[in-house]
């Protein structure tokens, strides 16, 4: 297998360079500033879902685990995990133009009521949705006044941690 | 050993707690029965027990909380003991009614002892009787709104609602203004009604910046109440705990306050003739001037700091006295040595405190010396959505406080978890910080320290910068088929409100 480029918009290149079927290594550097560092990699494959990283720092050897699921990544080792999420990124990117951010759940949970409708205009700290998520009761609020576009849920749901309850129109 | 009156214990809990229960009831010969879900079909503590019942849907108004289904699974496997673990049905006085109509030992206290104290009015007029001093507040359940606004407005903002029915955190909130009032009142009401079945709610003066500050009660049949120290539970967000220690350190140096704690809680339980194991939590202020909160009529998820200070094992004593036993030890064999600490280890956003819950690919837990872990995990389970994202609990004891924070920073740095967000990292922040290794903490703690406590850009060690934690996805991403090579090349670091 070849070796891959990755250019980033800052001009930064990665340059990925196989060295075995589970070892890479990967060389940062930028033309203003030439090589960054170089970082070598074994890659362990643990399950379809989850990868072990294992590479040196220092005099260090370090592992990290990687869990894929569908548009986030979870980055674990002992003591710590972060979670990076991918699919932020590029609704970020696809709403621009002023359009309002719809409201999303950010944990698992089911709708309790729901205490607006299409067409409402609701202000900044007015009460849409009634979630239970973790035998708790959460009040959810508008952010900002706007009107509402679409109800995408309805009481009784039990949804994802992820899904869009209520889309927003700006109002003039 | 005498022989107990039963010989097969069917616990009628999930998870950590039910692997507790068993370890304890096997260490004392007897057999045992779990029952589960159905999401907990592969939990530790159904391969645990010697026997296990599927009783139903994974929701626990459909599994844990039916009580028919519970006696039924003790009828069908001869079980003539039940352990409910904490929550579930272990505050419910019916239950324990009628596991005693059936034949059936239920390992706790009374079901007069659970309605008193389930009863959080009645609980504080018993208390107050019985020379434990309560916080100020309205005297009985709210009729409506307007008194509720009436005796706010006597005690003064802020103020607590309450569930009368509640506890463990659930259907309470904090109101700072009449309008917060008003807003929180139909939501506690409905929070109550829904969750426990009574919409009764009263209202309590809340202290800012207090200690929770707790005391271990066991009580046998025969008249013997004992206690087993405090415990300092101050480290908590949303009401819940998340560290809890013993001996608590807000009262180091202030040994006239703690007996003064433990006479009053021991006189409390006496007072109502209280037996089996129990929790007085107590609110104290910075002048260490203390009030009565609740009782917990169960064994609770933090006991095992206590049993670490003490050396007893507090489940197996339920177990013993619940069968007629006298307590193993007196008040004055018990002698508190040395300081635990227990962290709550959640499937959690370490940034936002949210929930969530997923698998657990693997799982590594720490070891040696004095390093404890409750949990009921395996590698390849997924955390139900259902229940409490608690992991596993993790205890550490030294000989000193300085030795058992020392050794617990050393266990959380050894534990992994992939596959779902845990609060390790804002746990080793907190073990870590200034304030909590001076001891002097309040249940602000996290709030005002929330920014030291999680970091919003924190990287894996070994990797020095945004850079290396790219270069390392981009390798990842060259051997995985897809989509992310394209999120890649942009801003992969995300901020974390």
């Amino acid at each position: 297998m070849s070796d891959k480029n990755y250019t980033l918009a800052s001009g930064e290149t990665f340059l990925v360079k196989r060295l075995g079927e589970n070892q890479s290594s990967v060389t940062k550097s930028s033309e203003k500033l030439g090589q960054h560092f170089s970082h070598s990699f074994e890659k362990e494959k643990l399950s379809d879902k989850t990868t072990r990283i294992h590479f040196e720092h220092g005099k260090s050897r370090n592992a990290i685990w990687v869990y894929r699921s569908k548009g986030k990544r979870i980055l674990s080792w002992p003591g710590g995990s972060i979670e990076l999420d991918a699919s932020d990124y590029s609704e970020n990117a696809a709403s621009g133009g002023g359009a309002l951010k719809p409201l999303k759940l950010t944990m698992p949970g089911k709708v309790l009521s729901v205490k607006v409708a299409e067409g409402d205009t609701v202000d900044a700290g007015q009460a849409l949705v009634i979630v239970e998520a973790m035998k708790m009761e959460n009040l959810l609020l508008a952010t900002a006044k706007a009107k509402i576009a679409k109800i995408h849920v309805s009481a009784g749901d039990r949804l994802e941690s992820g899904t869009i309850l209520i889309s927003f129109e700006a109002v003039p | 050993m005498t022989k107990l009156p039963f010989t097969k214990v069917l616990i009628a809990n999930r998870g950590e707690i039910a692997v507790r229960v068993i370890r304890a009831a096997r260490e004392l010969k007897l057999k045992t029965v779990a029952v589960y879900s159905e999401a907990d079909r592969n939990n530790a503590h159904v391969l645990f027990a010697d026997e296990a019942v599927f009783i139903g849907e994974s929701e626990a108004k459909k599994s844990y909380l039916v009580a028919e289904k519970i006696l039924a699974a003790a009828k069908q496997t001869g079980a003539d003991a039940i352990h409910p673990g904490f929550g579930f049905l272990s505050e419910n006085a019916e239950f324990a009614r009628t596991c005693k109509k059936a034949g059936i030992t239920f390992i706790g206290p009374t079901p007069e002892a659970i309605d008193l104290m389930g009863d959080k009015l009645a609980a504080r007029e018993a208390m107050k009787k019985a020379g434990v001093p309560i916080v100020p507040g309205s005297d009985g359940a709210l009729k409506d709104f307007s008194e509720a606004k009436q005796v706010a407005t006597q005690i003064g903002f802020p103020v607590i609602l309450k569930a009368a029915a509640g506890g463990g955190g659930k259907g309470m909130r904090i109101a700072n203004s009449m309008q917060e009032l008003e807003q929180n009142f139909s939501l506690v009401q409905s929070e109550a009604q829904n969750y426990f079945g009574d919409p009764s709610v009263f209202l309590e003066r809340y202290a800012k910046d207090p200690h929770h500050i707790e005391v271990q009660i066991i009580a046998d049949q025969h008249g013997n109440v004992c206690h087993l120290f405090e415990r300092e539970c101050s480290v908590q967000r949303r009401h819940q705990k998340v560290i809890e220690e013993a001996p608590a350190p807000f009262l180091h140096g202030h040994n006239e306050v703690r007996e003064r704690l433990f006479k009053v809680a021991v006189e409390g339980a006496k007072r109502i003739g209280y037996t089996n194991a129990g929790t007085m939590e107590f609110v104290m202020d910075g002048d260490r001037n203390f009030y009565f909160l609740e009782m917990n009529t169960r064994i609770q998820v933090e006991h095992p700091v206590s049993e670490m200070i003490t050396g007893i094992d507090l489940v197996k004593e339920q177990l013993l006295v619940a069968g007629g036993q006298k307590l193993s030890f007196s008040q004055d064999t018990l002698h508190l040595h040395g300081a635990a600490i227990e962290c709550r280890l959640y499937a959690e956003n370490p940034h936002s405190f949210l929930p969530s819950p997923g698998p657990i690919e693997e799982i590594v837990f720490p070891g040696g010396p004095f390093t404890r872990v409750d949990s009921a995990m395996l590698p390849g389970q997924v955390i139900p959505l259902e229940y409490d994202p608690m992991i596993a609990k993790l205890s550490t004891w030294g000989r000193t406080r300085e030795e058992c924070m020392n050794r617990m920073e050393r266990a959380l740095a050894e534990t992994v978890v992939a596959g779902s967000l845990t609060n390790l990292e804002f746990l080793r922040r907190a073990l870590a910080h200034p304030i909590f290794r001076k001891g002097n903490y309040t249940t602000s703690f996290i709030q005002d320290n929330k920014e030291a406590l999680t970091n919003t850009k924190l990287l894996p060690p070994g990797i020095e910068s945004e850079e290396a934690l790219r270069a390392m996805l981009s390798l990842l991403a060259e051997t995985e088929s897809n989509t992310l090579t394209q999120g890649l090349s942009a801003n992969w670091w995300k901020t974390y409100e």
